[in-house]
């Protein structure tokens, strides 16, 4: 650790922030509103009533409301809030967080290669090397991982799980 | 005498037994639910007799409900949605070296909880599933208000950020076809999107993978430690003089656990969220959402007195309180059981031993919640990068499992980025989880109830109980507010 971020550089953060989430907030109720202004109106007897639209439509006028909230106070005014609440992220590294998603990710197209033993000691094994577990203990737990999968969703659970075009396993 | 005698044979007692173990197993294992257990045990129990059978079904439903916060409090991946609001102060007690004591907690509270919930089940069964029946759309919508402005109460003190997530949490409700009208919304031609996001991969991915994201953004250092460095050595007495010491807490959760979970379609996870909101409210206690010990006692009592208050309508009605007891009515039904108010008349002595049985299954569950504990907790004193490594398999497997839907891997997946988004921005994902749940109810019940009145909204407010409900949701929004300006004058 290099020295903690000044109050004014955590205070800009949060500012920066809450501008982030009003603008994000009142992005996503413009696009629900065009996207429910095409929804159809229910109209029994000639009188209209709440439609598909009516819910979204108030949602999205509340997070206009919102949106314009976090804006106004982040530009008017500094807020006091204590410093532990702020996360460090700075200091992260992006590179794990991007392994787990890229893992995540290639799950699906991998079990559905080579079927879901292979494929979880396959994607687990590469996790836990990348994480620098010594390569035979990774082995060897990525191994259990599997085995243990198989034995709770399908022996005990009946839950069949994706085979490989591959390896039907 | 002879059922009771009955009840305490082998041919009882060790399916029971089993039946427990199993629900401790399935509710542990994140993405496998409560009612995925029921439904699970229902074709093994098909063969025995109504007695053994329902205890099984019984015994399941109790554990799975407390084994689902084991890995809430270990790794705040609630293994069932009622162990949503137990992640809150059990994750951060587990995170200050107290995980041992959050569960000890969570054990007991579950057994006198549950105890309670079963005690009230036999006591006021028929006036309290009348009182359920009363409500219509216009108290279902004021109800669902009321459980969101408890999820906005819940918010580590914001409550116009924790609204954000709720009103979050609402609109992705509103994703897939439109009950009233048949018309899909926001599908955008995907036709898994049409029955709606599925909630089981939703919560995965909110709580199991932004997780593991945010606990490898500080780097691979992190993640040479065990995943949890204290012993898991079950604290009981400290436990117990700490129950003992909040044994309000325990009594009015319980009997919140009780009363929702007897309102059809309110199950134990919204009986959590409301007795965890309550909480925080009357207690005051700043610490709740830090690591309070109030924070793991008000929502585990409650969502294990919750299944007591659903067998209430469900036994008495024939009407289920949640999804496990509407698999129960089923399996009733089955037995050649018709459950409703004849019941009490036709098959009296079974219904006593159901009660009997329910009452023992609070006593073994300390026992076998016990053993579950010590089980999960060696898995954990691995490295935090290998049970990172796990959770992100199990999150995967247990969102693809629920539906057999790769679909559900990519929604979990979307999740956990969006929570991880979410955090980053200080917002709180619990209320989010909670307008995901109660999005629909909320908008039906006010949707039919604007037909029904044809657009007419004084209604909602002007039926007793409705106007009631508003009341509360107003005193749980603005009452922290007022009362510590009340207290600031009166000091000042």
């Amino acid at each position: 650790m290099s020295g903690s971020p000044s109050r004014a550089t955590i205070l800009r953060g949060e500012k920066m922030s809450d501008t982030i989430l009003g603008v994000f907030l009142i992005v996503l109720a413009i696009f629900v509103l065009i996207s429910s202004s095409s929804f159809p109106n229910l109209v029994v007897r000639g009188e209209k009533l709440p439609g598909p639209k009516y819910f979204p439509s108030l949602l999205s006028i509340l997070m206009i409301l919102l949106g314009v909230f976090y804006i106004v106070s982040s530009t008017l005014k500094f807020k006091k809030r204590e410093k532990n609440q702020i996360e460090k992220s700075s200091k992260g590294q992006v590179s794990p967080l991007l392994v787990v998603l890229a893992s995540s990710i290639l799950f699906v197209p991998v079990i559905q290669l080579v079927g879901t033993t292979v494929g979880v000691i396959a994607i687990t094994f590469s996790m836990m090397v990348f994480f620098r577990v010594k390569w035979y203990y990774s082995a060897v737990v990525s191994v259990a991982l599997a085995l243990l999968i198989r034995l709770v969703f399908e022996v005990l659970f009946k839950v069949p799980l994706p085979e490989g075009t591959l390896i039907p396993l | 005498m002879t059922g009771l005698s009955e009840i305490l044979s082998f041919n009882i007692l060790l399916p029971l037994f089993l039946s427990m173990a199993f629900g401790i197993f399935v509710g542990a294992i994140p993405g496998l639910t409560a009612t995925m257990a029921v439904a699970l045990i229902i074709p093994i129990t098909y063969y025995m007799r109504p007695l053994a059978g329902l205890a099984m079904v019984l015994g399941v439903s109790f554990t799975a409900i407390f084994a689902g916060d084991i890995p809430a409090t270990f790794l705040r991946i609630p293994g069932t949605p009622a162990s949503g609001a137990a992640t809150l102060d059990g994750f951060e007690l587990s995170k200050k070296g107290k995980g041992a004591l959050a569960l000890t907690l969570d054990l007991l509270c579950s057994a006198f909880g549950g105890l309670i919930g079963v005690i009230l089940l036999i006591l006021i069964a028929p006036p309290l599933a009348n009182f359920a029946l009363k409500f219509t759309h216009f108290e279902y919508f004021w109800l669902g208000i009321f459980g969101l402005s408890m999820a906005a109460v819940l918010s580590k003190g914001n409550t116009i950020r924790g609204l954000t997530s709720a009103i979050l949490g609402l609109l992705i409700s509103t994703i897939g076809i439109d009950v009233t009208t048949g018309y899909p919304r926001f599908t955008f031609g995907v036709i898994e999107l049409m029955d709606g996001v599925s909630f089981i991969p939703a919560m995965i991915g909110l709580f199991g993978l932004s997780e593991v994201l945010k606990r490898v953004q500080f780097g691979l250092q992190a993640l040479k430690v065990p995943a949890i460095r204290e012993t898991t050595k079950l604290r009981f007495i400290e436990a117990l003089r700490e129950v003992w010491k909040n044994k309000f807490t325990v009594l009015r959760s319980s009997l919140i656990g009780t009363f929702i979970g007897a309102l059809p379609g309110a199950g134990a996870d919204i009986a959590a969220w409301v007795a965890y909101g309550a909480e925080k409210n009357i207690s005051g206690d700043a610490q709740i959402g830090k690591g309070s010990t109030k924070g793991v006692i008000a929502p585990t009592s409650a969502n294990n007195a919750a299944i007591g208050g659903t067998w209430i309508p469900a036994l008495v009605f024939g009407v289920p309180g949640d999804s496990i007891t509407a698999i129960v009515l089923g399996a009733m039904l089955m037995y050649g059981l018709r459950p409703g108010p004849m019941i009490f008349t036709e098959s009296r002595q079974l219904v006593n031993q159901l009660f009997i049985i329910a009452i023992v299954i609070q006593l073994l569950l300390i026992p076998v919640g016990w053993i579950g504990i010590k089980a999960f907790s060696l898995f954990l004193k691995l490295q935090t990068s290998i049970v990172m490594t796990a959770v992100v398999v199990f999150s995967v497997i247990g969102s693809y499992a629920l539906r057999n839907s790769f679909f559900d891997i990519y929604v979990m997946i979307a999740f956990g980025i969006i929570g991880y988004a979410l955090e980053k921005l200080a917002i709180p994902l619990p209320p989010m989880i909670l307008g995901l749940i109660l999005g629909r109810m909320i908008e039906d019940n006010l949707r039919i109830g604007l037909i029904k009145t044809k657009g007419n909204f004084l209604p909602f407010i002007t039926r007793p109980i409705s106007l009631t409900i508003l009341v509360l949701t107003i005193l749980v929004l603005i009452g922290p507010q007022l009362f510590s300006v009340i207290f600031k004058r009166k000091s000042s």
